[in-house]
């Protein structure tokens, strides 16, 4: 199996919104994701999380910097990249497991196999009930899973997830981490997960990135020195509990610089 | 809810979601308020009947039901109905045909190609700007008094609701769901065969339904204008030789067949559009 490096160096994106505003979304942006790692990126509201993903995933061109995907600058999506996206853009005229296949039917997989895929993953999601429903028929939560199944059944190489877990309860959620880690162990993709809960950031990846507010700007790196499997008890070592306090201080050490500027 | 109606449910959920659609389908068919509206037809019916037999109007003004029926009967039996019927039938079906496909295709490009919005959309306003029933005579001439003028008519007076209609769908797409297909590597078939098409769905059926019965509008105002069979033919022959018998034998089977079409859709639209019901 290959492995894929994708890199960002010093992306910068504006957006100008209808009233002719120019919204500085990311200032000088520089990381670089290795092949089967697991990392975590938080910061507040409006910091240009999406952004950034949307420009990792080919999206959007940024107004100064580049991708790197092995090496080559990122020019459109490939499907080795796989983005969930943070909103619901489920398809409404399709049942979930029509809509958790649709990655495969338009890689041109036959409809047998990509149907027998979608109810691997929607077994796994906890939601083989609900194949044949549809998304108007779903709870915010569910949505949510389906998103993440359909962000899953390409395998991709390269996983990006934009708040995959914003919407579900605290028990799911913590079900949903070890689904993931688990899925994550199978097909070592490289995940590159947005969240705003500092507890799941640690306790799923092996780096979390802070990211600061208006321009977005990467202000701190935290090592998570764990092995995997991880277990629950982690929660509450000694040592996650240093590294949650040390991604804490920096949200809020930029959040203080924020607002004295503003 | 009535028992009927839970124990429906019941069975319901028990077949299989292909099933459960049909079955939704019929029991939509079903529906008692489906009957609301013959009743309002038998009212009228009876009030023309009480009108015709009071004498305060001649026969010639306003023809008894019975010769009406009359003359429906008569002129099935000599098969002069069913070839009018479908002569007509023919010329809407064929002119909707006809508009469908030019008025999807310019919709598509127009939705989507900013700059053919500003060009085409001007010249398209003042065709339809036209009166087509004034142009109608000219049409014959030009492309002759048989059937193909007619089919020219129809679809002349139904390409644009379809036009716009597929405009706005297209134009309504959510650039959400846009990003998301193009995340997904679509390429542009795949983004209007899976995105496009099912999304704008609603907006097209809707201008369809328009559409169907303007095409019976149209392909009659070409008949009534020179033809020697048609519906129309029917109508313009029965005003000229003082027969209302054979108009409102004519207008009471164009009704029918408009209404016929308007049903097809709202049926076709019934299974297509079955997600929308979904959840509520
Ligand atoms: N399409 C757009 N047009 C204009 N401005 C935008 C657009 N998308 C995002 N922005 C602006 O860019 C900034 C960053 O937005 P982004 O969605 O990347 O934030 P985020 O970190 O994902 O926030 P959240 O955690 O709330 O999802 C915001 O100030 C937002 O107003
Ligand atoms: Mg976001």
């Amino acid at each position: 199996m290959s492995q894929f490096v994708l890199a960002v160096e010093n992306v910068s994106h504006t957006y100008t919104t209808t009233d002719g505003q120019v919204v500085k979304a990311l200032h000088e942006v520089t990381l670089c994701l290795s092949p089967k790692t697991f990392t975590c990126l938080v910061g507040a509201s409006g910091s240009g999380k999406t952004t950034l993903l949307r420009i990792m995933a080919g999206l959007i061109r940024p107004k100064s910097g580049q991708v790197l995907l092995n090496g080559k600058p990122l020019r459109q999506p490939q499907r080795r990249i796989s983005l969930v996206f943070q909103r619901d853009t489920l398809l409404p005229w399709r049942t979930v497991r029509q809509n958790v296949a649709l990655p495969l039917q338009l890689a041109g997989v036959d409809r047998k196999k990509r149907f027998m895929q979608a109810d691997q993953l929607l077994d796994l999601m906890g939601l083989s009930e609900f194949a044949n429903a549809f998304p108007t028929e779903l709870s915010g939560g569910m949505i949510q899973r389906v998103n993440i199944a359909r962000g899953l059944i390409t395998q991709p190489d390269i996983l990006l997830l934009d708040e995959p877990f914003g919407a579900l309860d605290a028990l799911t959620r913590e079900q949903l981490w070890r689904e993931l880690l688990l899925i994550w162990g199978r097909t070592h993709a490289t995940v590159l997960m947005v969240t705003h809960d500092i507890r799941e950031a640690i306790f799923l990846s092996q780096r979390v990135m802070v990211m600061s507010t208006r321009p977005g700007h990467i202000v701190k790196e935290v090592e998570v020195p764990f092995d995997y499997p991880r277990h629950f008890d982690l929660l509450t070592d000694p040592i996650f509990i240093q590294k949650e306090a040390q991604v804490r201080e920096a949200i809020l050490a930029d959040r203080l610089s924020s607002s004295r500027l503003g | 809810m009535t028992s009927l109606e839970i124990q429906f449910k019941r069975i319901n959920t028990k077949l299989s979601s292909t099933w459960r659609f049909g079955w939704q389908i019929i029991w939509r068919i079903l529906d008692w308020r489906l009957f609301i509206a013959p009743m309002i037809t038998y009212g009228i019916y009876r009030y023309w009947l009480h009108t015709a037999e009071s004498g305060r109007y001649p026969k010639f003004i306003l023809p008894h039901p019975d010769t009406v029926w009359l003359r429906f009967q008569e002129m099935y039996a000599d098969g002069s109905l069913l070839l009018h019927l479908k002569v007509t039938l023919r010329e809407s079906l064929s002119g909707l045909l006809i508009a469908s496909v030019i008025a999807l295709v310019l919709g598509y490009v127009i939705a989507r190609i900013r700059i053919l919005n500003y060009i085409l959309i001007p010249y398209l306003i003042f065709l339809q700007a036209i009166p087509v029933v004034a142009i109608a005579p000219i049409i014959i001439i030009w492309v002759g008094p048989d059937i193909k003028s007619k089919i020219v008519i129809a679809a002349l007076i139904t390409w644009f609701p379809l036009m716009v209609s597929t405009i706005v769908g297209i134009r309504n797409v959510s650039p959400q769901l846009r990003e998301m297909m193009r995340a997904n590597v679509a390429n542009p078939l795949q983004v209007f065969w899976h995105l496009e098409l099912p999304s704008a769905m609603p907006e097209i059926l809707g201008g369809f339904k328009i559409a169907v019965t303007l095409s019976v509008i149209g392909a009659a105002v070409g008949e009534f204008i020179s033809s020697r069979e048609g519906l129309g033919y029917l109508i313009v022959v029965g005003r000229s030789i003082s027969d209302p018998a054979s108009v409102f034998l004519g207008v009471i089977i164009l009704t029918a067949i408009s209404l016929t079409l308007y049903i097809i859709v709202a049926v076709i639209e019934l299974f297509l559009l079955r997600w929308k019901r979904a959840g509520s």
